[in-house]
């Protein structure tokens, strides 16, 4: 049995499907109560896929969804945009129930064999590299963690805890850290490219790299990952080789899914913003977030390149193009535009 | 002098709002944080460098003896964590609700009058911008004696906390007598009660569900609406709405006097006079709109001139009644909010949630209530 957490989300629901398509193994997908299961109502109708209702806030629920499960594709996160309180309740708290509910069915006889652990780019300590570096595994985390942001600081706790209950409970880990994850259904733009407010996008990224990973292709490289026989204890990262430019990704969103407004920064004005910002929050006495800063511009607008030859070893590579990935995505961003305005 | 020792108990959201605002602030040093969740008190110490991080309370209270403890747990938990703390010898914020219900908020308040400590609650729009500038504007006796206050709270239950209460039948909210009301009317009667100063108010009170959600559990059933009329037999009267239906999610008083009327917005930061007819014939109804433009065009001055000497924060009255309760510390001065007023609020609440128990459930919120009787009623899907 393969347990899913996160399965109605973004990213877990193109990995459900990946997981059926490979064999008959049963799936069981963990959704919130109240959550919609949208994604992969066909698949549970279909009785393809297993629902079960439950939060892995809830030791009850991490112990009930848990029972006969040898493979975990732990994807259940807080992606972040809300209070710290709540990214970390539901992805490190939520996680460390979890990994209680593995140790007891460990001392109960039954050993998870192995878990495929979905991590972030956002755990990597980019802003302490010089800029225009390559970020690949080898790239230490962040380690000033009271700089980074709630998303990173919350994704680099989880993985640690992931990695000791590895250790201690003695099951097979493989941990993936995908890139800027898009597709038919994603979030907004990532900040990578800038900061949206309404239909004015303030565009900071210019000419950086962005570590695209088209949603089904990521989905793709987790399964084949988490089915590799030799990728226990491995970390690696996701994305495609066909990487764009913020402002070459800007630019072709804009023509094909929605004509934002946009004003661009040059690199030294993003810079000399973050540090304005940064210090108007300190003298206001927090008058105004400190919505970005000198970290985040050295950890996200520094120019980085990024490798996935580690990936592409395990015999991985992209099935849907980038021009193709694009277009898919666009075609959706157009059509919500569309039925939002009828 | 050497700077005040404070903890934190309980590290969800609004802890974050407390260690930023003490992180501002000069002879203050939060040395410690406390969650039954380890892992929730050491987020808020790595991200507010707090070095001390328990899940123990009576731990904390024993190797770190706080001058202060800011308690932002579950109202469930308020009676014992307080009780606790000042018994310990630490002076106490609690977030509101005060407690769950009046013979806790009794209890609070006699060990606080017991062993000498402060005691406060986060009545924190009390103290915010328009309050100041309503009070100031009915104590100048521009709008002469106080006749009549409406009070209206909107919340938004996709919002933020409205998302945490709706995610989990077990969220705490659900298990308070007065539920979703409960954790956010003390911002709808702060505003009221002090010019109803009576402690034998008539109250009447009617509450139904208006949103159509369905989740297979209690939250169904959840109440979202509530409206209540208060009376002091001996002056003015009040009604006090609590939406999460209506848009947009207002927030303000209106305080009607027997010279003119006032409105202090919340959201919009804004203080308004009401303008009457004071000329005859239609110059008279002319005039009054251009009034409202130059009184709109001094306000959004007054508020741009605070902007700019950085009196402008989003939680301004939680900062002023932060510096206030030190204050109180610091000089062994009258605590900011008097303790009979909060069991004036506490004992208001209790009649309210009475009156809704009391009832039998009804299909028909527009009913109006009886004097002494509320209703709970069934109005979802949009119906009125």
């Amino acid at each position: 049995m393969i347990l899913v957490t996160g399965s109605n989300g973004f990213l877990g629901s193109a990995v459900v499907r990946q997981l059926v398509d490979a064999d008959d193994t049963p799936i069981r997908c963990l959704v919130r109560p109240g959550s919609s299961t949208a994604r992969i109502d066909d698949l549970i109708e279909s009785g393809r896929v297993e629902l079960h209702r439950g939060t892995l806030n809830s030791n009850f629920d991490c112990w009930s969804a848990t029972e006969g499960v040898d493979t975990i594709y732990h994807l259940a996160a807080g992606m972040g945009g809300g209070a710290m309180a709540d990214v970390w309740m539901t992805t490190v708290v939520a996680t460390d129930n979890l990994l209680k509910a593995l140790a007891k069915r460990k001392t109960d006889g039954h050993s998870l064999g192995r878990m495929v652990h979905c991590s972030s780019f956002a755990v990597y300590g980019v802003a302490a590299l010089p800029p225009g570096a390559t970020v690949d595994e080898n790239t230490p985390v962040e380690t000033d963690r009271s700089k980074a942001d709630d998303y990173g600081h919350a994704k680099l706790r989880q993985e640690e805890l992931v990695r000791s209950a590895a250790a201690e409970i003695g099951f097979e880990l493989v941990v993936v850290r995908p890139g800027v994850v898009y597709g038919p259904g994603g979030s907004g733009l990532s900040r990578r490219i800038g900061i949206r407010q309404g239909n004015l996008m303030v565009a900071m990224g210019g000419k950086n790299l962005l570590p695209l990973a088209y949603v089904d292709n990521c989905a793709e490289a987790m399964v084949l990952l988490g089915r590799h026989a030799s990728t226990d204890g491995e970390t690696i990262n996701i994305h495609d080789d066909e990487l764009l430019t913020a402002k070459e990704f800007l630019g072709r969103y804009r023509k094909a899914a929605e004509p934002l407004k946009t004003v661009s920064l040059p690199k030294p004005v993003t810079k000399g913003l973050a540090e304005a910002v940064e210090w108007y929050h300190r003298r206001s006495k927090g008058q105004m977030p400190a919505a970005i800063s000198p970290h985040m511009f050295r950890a996200v607008w520094s120019g980085n390149t990024f490798d996935n030859t580690k990936l592409k070893s395990f015999g991985w590579s992209p099935t849907v193009s980038t021009d193709e990935g694009l277009r898919r995505y666009f075609e959706s961003v157009a059509a919500q535009r569309a039925a939002t305005t009828e | 002098m050497k700077p005040l020792r404070i903890a934190i108990v309980g590290c969800g959201k609004i802890a974050d709002d407390h260690a930023e605002t003490l992180g501002f602030m000069e002879g203050v040093e939060v040395v410690a944080c406390c969650d039954l969740t380890l892992l929730m008190a050491e987020q808020l110490s790595t991200r507010f460098d707090i070095d001390g991080v328990y899940d123990d309370f009576a731990l904390l209270l024993a190797e770190q003896q706080p001058d202060v403890v800011h308690i932002t747990t579950p109202p469930q938990s308020h009676l014992q964590l307080g009780v606790a703390a000042m018994e310990a010898g630490a002076h106490v914020w609690i977030e509101k609700p005060l407690a769950v219900d009046a013979a806790e908020t009794r209890e609070l308040v006699r060990v606080a009058r017991q062993t000498g400590r402060k005691l406060t609650v986060g009545h924190s729009y009390w103290l915010d911008t328009p309050a100041l500038d309503l009070r100031r504007l009915i104590d100048s006796g521009a709008i002469g004696e106080v006749v009549h206050v409406e009070s209206w709270y909107g919340y938004d239950l996709d919002g933020g906390y409205g998302k945490a209460i709706m995610s989990s039948p077990d969220n705490w909210v659900h298990h308070l007598p007065g539920k979703l009301f409960q954790n956010n009317v003390d911002h709808l009667f702060n505003k009221v009660l002090e010019f109803l100063p009576s402690t034998d108010l008539v109250v009447q009170a009617t509450a139904f569900r208006r949103h159509d959600r369905h989740y297979g559990d209690r939250r169904d059933e959840l109440q979202d609406e509530l409206r209540v009329y208060l009376a002091d037999p001996t002056g003015p009267t009040a009604y006090a709405t609590f939406s999460s239906s209506a848009a947009p999610r207002g927030h303000w008083v209106k305080v009607y006097g027997t010279k003119g009327s006032a409105t202090a917005d919340f959201n919009l930061r804004t203080v308004e006079v009401a303008a009457g007819v004071s000329l005859p014939t239609n110059l008279g109804r002319l005039l009054p709109s251009v009034g409202k433009v130059a009184a709109a065009a001094k306000q959004a001055a007054t508020n741009a001139g605070r902007f700019a000497t950085a009196e402008f924060h989003y939680f301004a009255g939680f900062r002023r009644l932060i510096d206030a309760f030190y204050e109180s510390i610091n000089t062994d001065g009258p605590e900011p909010i008097p303790l009979a007023d909060m069991e004036r609020m506490a004992d208001l609440q209790d009649k309210i949630w009475a009156q809704l128990a009391l009832a039998s459930p009804t299909t028909n919120p527009q009913a109006l209530p009886s004097a002494d009787v509320g209703q709970i009623g069934d109005h979802a899907g949009g119906a009125r």
